[in-house]
């Protein structure tokens, strides 16, 4: 069930379309770097308490907060990488048309929930600042904050899904398979070294 | 009727292949559209859903998992418990079963868990001359114990969505964790008994022992760390979480010197992406949540079981007879994402206890990640193996018995679940 | 007709939910079944900290929601958890009171956020629970101690003891490892969760107050008739009324169940113990009136001509 089309699909040629490949690229990256962060902070912290008997009050906050940043600005990158999850036992036994047709409904499902999703955060965040609302913990920090990420995250999906929907018909009809890895043996080594949540 | 058509529209999403979470979110948002609801529940429950702290817990266990997973860790530890228990009957397969049992201790995940043991066990037991099938299967479902051990990630996703404490949860996983080991080990042991091709190794030196134990000492105090850290109440499970990361890094970047730098930020990117696909679902599963409770489907759905079964046997039975069925089909995470919003509802009518229910669940996960067609632990033993989905699946099959076997005890036991969280 | 959703975290079962299940009985009733209420507990649409935003944009009609789930956004509505801000239950009452200038000034405040205050529900004091005898301020020094929002956490600062947020869920586990050496709840959860299982004191300080919100989207309150603007006024009148006098009922009731029936010691405070905590509270009143500013000087103030 963890499959994936094996292939991100590369033309046609148009100069703009890469530029949304390297946007999504660096949040994605960026988010890394995050969850680096977060793990010293929060390892910080209990250092903090036990060898310096001084807990911060900030820690917990701005790490939740990382964790929304990095989850928003990461989903164009794992779009590009075709690695969200799906079921693809149909999928793996369809006709080309099939799987031309199938894709094609997913990235619009995708685009259609992005347009929609950015634009309601963005009147969120609008809101909030309007009102100049704030989050009831230690910190207190802005709302604003932690919805910037929905606006920023789904807008860039927005235009990933568009991207993928533009170069679908240009390039070989996508492929699946039941366990993701069967056909390709050059997955299978980097498969066996990665971890699922489950 | 309403319960029918969005349940179809559901399967319909995910059948033709749209990725789980926007299956979800999309159909939520279409649900709540079409009731002339304001579309602002959809962005506040975009945020509201990762506004939280004890879900944080999920990357960095990952992360934890994937750096031990980068430095190899299971070569020693599988050495270590081999020295122990190898010249015993199925020794080998024990050993294989006893290092899954450990690394559950550190490890939240069952795929990391059946990829760390089985990439050095396998090998080495289908050189020994244990069988195939056997063998696969035995990695499989040892593997799946890593999300009933603690830590483990489908549990701090279900105290997410339960609002039920980690803490207990944790504790509760580990007498039933125990129960499967053991009756995976005394399946191993008999099997070796008819087995004619398995050889018995030599009974390993009382140095040989030391040395392997002295190099798996270092993981082990991994374990008791985290585990000991959450217990004495040093620290909360998502702090144990990076603690455990953190000190992963140093034990196999500074200590072991099995890690890169380059290993180190696969394990990183791995993390990163893996969160994010499963955090995709656990937001759709919100706002497919929040939709179907405005059509009153979890009432539709307890109405149904109040007509049909007053008694909390007929429920469970029903209940498993759906995970099953699903857990043939979904993968595990989104199977617990999309049902326990509606069972639970029920699940409190009746009285069951929700500390309990969660480990009940998450042993039915378990089982879907070994059932064929899709099942994330065959197709992980799959790709270490090079092996059919069929010879596994066969080999799985005495496991998934067994699996039911401990669904059974713990139902009329409850206390193999209940003892820890509540005698501590 | 006319059908209104109503959100709120805590089971329909729970005392809270029982007074909004008496707010729609009576709604319906008064309205013979013109004006209908719709309930989702449990927190199956929404958690209490959600709610000012869901009510505010109309995501959800009605909500009930915790008074300081405003206070990061408007610092002044933090009054009631402020330590020791009121001396005595009497004070407390009084200001909470319908007709008290500072509640009217409260509910004018978050008005500002797009959400009307219906009714209060007034929940009872907290207290401090611990594992040792604790009946002097000093005794939190260096102690960690659990809080539930900014407010409690500046009044551990000021005692200079070591605040960590733990939520009600993770309270009893908490306690029970020792992640916390000292505990903040409402008297009515000490017995509901257990809490005397896994502490050995309880401190009557009833130093804050719980104060539960009933909300509406100000812009569909406007939208109403008059007819239905009393309907619905009437009945949150006499949910608030019959709550308090629950309340004070309750609280006893679970002080005098610990008492009796459980292990757990009561200590209550004299009367110059008292003004020792109220005195090392004083910093944490400062933080209030600073973060607040001139409405929560007003405010204070208003809350000592009630002394
Ligand atoms: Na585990
Ligand atoms: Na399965």
């Amino acid at each position: 069930m963890n499959m994936r089309a094996n292939n991100e699909h590369k033309g046609p040629p148009i100069p703009g379309l890469v530029w949304v490949d390297r946007a999504s690229e660096l949040l994605g990256r960026i988010g890394d770097v995050l969850i680096v962060l977060i793990t010293v902070l929060l390892t910080y912290e209990v250092v903090a308490r036990y060898v310096f008997s001084a807990p911060t009050k900030w820690t917990q906050d701005v790490s939740t907060l990382m964790q929304v940043w990095f989850t928003f600005l990461g989903m164009a990158l794992v779009l590009r990488k075709r690695e969200m999850i799906r079921i693809t036992a149909i999928l793996a036994i369809a006709p080309a048309w099939v799987r031309y047709l199938f894709e094609a409904i997913a990235l619009i499902v995708i685009l259609v929930f992005s347009v929609v999703a950015a634009s309601k955060g963005y009147d969120m965040m609008q809101d909030s600042l309007r009102l100049g609302r704030r989050q009831p913990t230690m910190m207190a920090f802005p709302n604003w904050v932690g919805e910037l990420p929905i606006v920023i995250g789904f807008a860039l999906l927005a235009l990933q899904s568009l991207v993928e929907l533009i170069r679908l018909p240009f390039g070989p009809a996508p492929q699946f398979s039941v366990s993701g890895e069967q056909e390709t043996p050059a997955a299978e080594s980097d498969k066996s070294s990665q971890v699922s949540a489950s | 009727m309403t319960l029918v058509y969005i349940a179809m529209a559901l399967l319909g999403l995910l059948f033709i292949g749209v990725p789980v979470g926007f299956a979800l979110a999309g159909l939520g948002a279409a649900l709540i559209a079409l009731k002339g609801l304001p579309m602002a529940m959809l962005s506040q429950n975009l945020y509201g859903s990762l506004d939280n702290f004890v879900l944080l817990s999920v990357p960095l266990f990952l992360l934890m998992s994937n750096i031990l997973l980068k430095g190899g860790v299971g070569r020693d530890l599988f050495d270590a418990v081999q020295k122990w228990v190898g010249h015993w009957p199925g020794g080998l397969g024990v050993a294989a079963l006893i290092s899954c049992g450990l690394f559950s201790a550190i490890s939240g995940s069952s795929v990391a868990t059946a990829a760390t043991v089985g990439t050095v066990a396998i090998p080495e037991m289908t050189r020994r001359g244990y069988g195939k099938g056997f063998t696969l299967g035995l990695l499989a479902a040892g593997g799946t114990l890593g999300i009933l051990i603690p830590p483990s990630i489908p549990l701090i996703v279900y105290g997410v969505i339960t609002e039920e404490s980690i803490g207990k949860l944790f504790l509760a996983g580990v007498g039933p964790g125990l129960l499967l080991v053991l009756l995976f080990g005394i399946y191993t042991v008999i099997h070796a008994r008819f087995s004619k091709t398995q050889q018995r190794i030599p009974k390993a030196s009382a140095s040989e022992r030391r040395v392997a134990t002295l190099r798996a000492l270092p993981t082990v105090g991994l374990a008791m760390l985290i585990l000991g850290g959450i217990y004495s109440g040093a620290f909360t499970p998502t702090e144990a979480s990076a603690v455990g990361a953190a000190a992963s890094f140093v034990l196999t970047m500074f200590f072991l010197r099995t890690l890169t730098w380059r290993t180190f930020y696969e394990a990183v990117r791995h993390s990163t992406s893996t969160t994010i696909v499963l955090f995709l679902i656990v937001v759709g599963a919100k706002i497919f949540g929040k939709a179907i409770t405005i059509y009153q489907v979890p009432g539709m759905i307890s109405d149904l079981v109040d007509l049909h079964l007053s008694s909390v046997d007929g429920f469970m039975v029903i209940v498993t007879i759906i995970l099953l069925i699903l857990g043939l089909f979904l993968e595990s995470l989104s199977m617990l994402l999309i049902m326990v919003p509606v069972l639970f509802p029920t699940v409190m009518a009746l009285g069951v206890d929700p500390i309990w229910f969660g480990i009940f669940f998450v042993i039915l996960i378990e089982v879907a990640l070994i059932t064929p067609p899709v099942g994330l632990n065959l197709f992980v033993i799959q790709a270490i193996s090079s092996t059919s989905l069929g010879v596994i699946s066969r080999g799985v099959f005495p496991f998934i018995l067994l699996m039911m076997l401990s669904v059974l005890l713990v139902y009329f036991f409850p206390q193999i679940v209940m003892w820890l969280p509540f005698a501590w | 007709e006319r059908t209104v959703r109503l959100s709120l975290q805590l089971p329909l079962k729970h005392q809270i939910g029982q007074n909004i299940v008496f707010f729609k009985d009576e709604v319906e009733r008064l309205s013979n079944g013109e004006l209908k209420l719709e309930l989702y507990d449990s927190a199956q649409l929404y958690k209490g900290s959600e709610i000012p935003q869901a009510v505010g944009s109309g995501a959800i009609d009605m909500g009930l929601v915790l008074i300081d789930e405003y206070a990061g956004t408007i610092p002044a509505v933090g009054l009631f958890s402020v330590a020791f801000m009121f001396p005595d239950y009497d004070v407390l009452a009084k200001a909470a009171s319908p007709d008290s200038p500072i509640r009217q000034k409260i509910d004018e405040l978050i008005r500002q956020t797009g959400t009307r205050v219906m009714w209060w529900q007034d929940y009872g004091p907290i207290q401090l629970v611990s594992k040792t005898h604790l009946d002097m301020p000093e005794q939190v020094k260096g102690q960690k101690v659990r809080v539930l929002g900014k407010p409690s956490g500046d009044f551990v600062d000021a005692l200079g003891g070591i605040p960590v947020k733990i939520s009600g869920s993770e309270q009893f586990i908490a306690y029970q490892r020792g992640t916390v050496d000292i505990g903040m709840t409402g008297t009515t959860a000490i017995e509901s969760r257990k809490l005397y299982e896994v502490m050995d004191f309880v401190t009557i300080t009833n130093h804050a107050q719980t104060e539960f919100l009933v909300v509406i989207n100000d812009k569909l309150f406007d939208s109403l008739s008059d007819q239905e603007k009393k309907w619905m006024s009437e009945a949150a009148l006499a949910a608030e009324n019959k709550i308090r006098a629950e309340t004070k009922k309750e609280n006893l009731d679970s002080e005098k169940f610990i008492a009796e029936k459980t292990d757990m010691k009561v200590i209550n405070l004299t009367p110059e113990q008292v003004k020792a905590w109220q005195k090392a509270a004083e910093p944490a009143i400062d933080e209030y009136i600073k973060s607040a500013g001139p409405v929560g000087q007003e405010l204070v103030e208003e809350v000592r001509k009630l002394y």
